[in-house]
């Protein structure tokens, strides 16, 4: 396969960008990382593709999404799978953990504006202010809480502010 | 029957059925009846548009393709329709297989756009970002920094997602 350089034609940028977005919209995940990477135009086409699945595994990568990923980014989540668990450092209170756990599911789920199946696995308690997020989810089918901390330890339900348990 | 003129000056002249999988010609022609004046296509030139009357001619009797709903699963959008013919025809050189993608979708023909569409996706499966470019021809305006920083971030995706 040879490009067309010697009319000076670049055939890609030929292309209007809606015709682009949907050859990337084709391709696997893994195709759509190396066509990213071609050139900064490719990026930005491909950003719809690569956040459609967004899989976070502990608090710390929660913590590090929200501080590094943009919000333009965050909005084409449709498929979304938050764990909660804390890796390392020392058991918190629970209702301080809870506290900030939730804080940071509220400032992720607020910017979710398009998720259409969400997994929640948590270790422990949220506080209620979650629950308004809920409100904004449109788009959702799916929805699934798990527990995955111990349910003598950290029993599993919402905290009001004067951290009373409410089971779920 | 329907006759367009295309940007170098050539006639072409199919039957309605041919004609209407256009789009553009449909509206243009409208009501039905004979037209007497052969219709402009300027943004098209004679080798394309007889790449596109192939393409129409072979699927005049198909049905009518099914709206594909918002959020389909893309892999069951990519294989519908691409019969060995299709694949076939759409085996062209890299710049006429641009030049159909655009005149299909200036003459408003989804199934064809559909398909030069997943052939560019599948000229690009497997492929790493340096051979997408020299494919391609596209000039990589990432500085040296970004490039590292492209690694460091590829690292993190595949954190996150593996």
């Amino acid at each position: 396969m040879h490009a067309s350089s010697a009319s000076g034609s670049l055939p890609w940028n030929t292309l209007p960008a809606e015709m682009k977005l949907s050859v990337v919209e084709l391709l696997d995940l893994k195709d759509v990382r190396s066509f990213a990477l071609v050139c900064k135009d490719a990026y930005a086409i491909s950003v719809p593709a690569m956040w459609r699945l967004v899989d976070i595994k502990s608090f710390d990568s929660l913590q590090s999404y929200i501080r590094n990923v943009p919000q333009s980014y965050t909005r084409n989540i449709r498929q979304l799978s938050i764990s909660t668990k804390l890796q390392n450092g020392a058991p918190m209170p629970t209702s301080e953990q809870a506290r900030q756990v939730t804080d940071a599911l509220v400032e992720l789920l607020t910017q979710c504006c398009q998720v259409e199946q969400m997994t929640l696995n948590l270790e422990g308690s949220l506080t209620k202010t979650i629950i308004p997020c809920f409100e904004r989810f449109s788009a959702l089918k799916i929805l699934a809480i798990n527990h995955c901390g111990d349910e003598q330890l950290s029993p599993f339900g919402l905290l009001s502010p004067s951290q009373q348990l409410y089971p779920l | 029957m329907v006759t367009v003129v295309v940007s170098d000056g050539v006639t072409f002249t199919m039957e309605q059925d041919v004609a209407f999988q256009c789009g553009l010609i449909a509206d243009f022609a409208g009501g039905g009846g004979d037209q007497e004046e052969p219709i402009p296509i300027q943004a098209v030139n004679s080798t394309v548009m007889r790449k596109v009357i192939e393409y129409c001619e072979h699927h005049r009797n198909d049905p009518p393709q099914p709206e594909v709903p918002e959020g389909t699963p893309l892999e069951r959008k990519d294989r519908r329709g691409r019969d060995a013919w299709d694949k076939q025809f759409i085996q062209v050189e890299q710049e006429l297989l641009f030049e159909i993608i655009l005149a299909a979708n200036y003459l408003n023909i989804k199934p064809l756009l559909d398909l030069g569409c997943s052939q560019v996706a599948e000229m690009m499966k497997g492929k790493t970002p340096a051979e997408i470019q020299q494919m391609f021809n596209i000039v990589n305006g990432f500085t040296a920094d970004e490039e590292a920083q492209n690694g460091e971030g590829e690292e993190k995706a595949r954190n996150l997602n593996s």
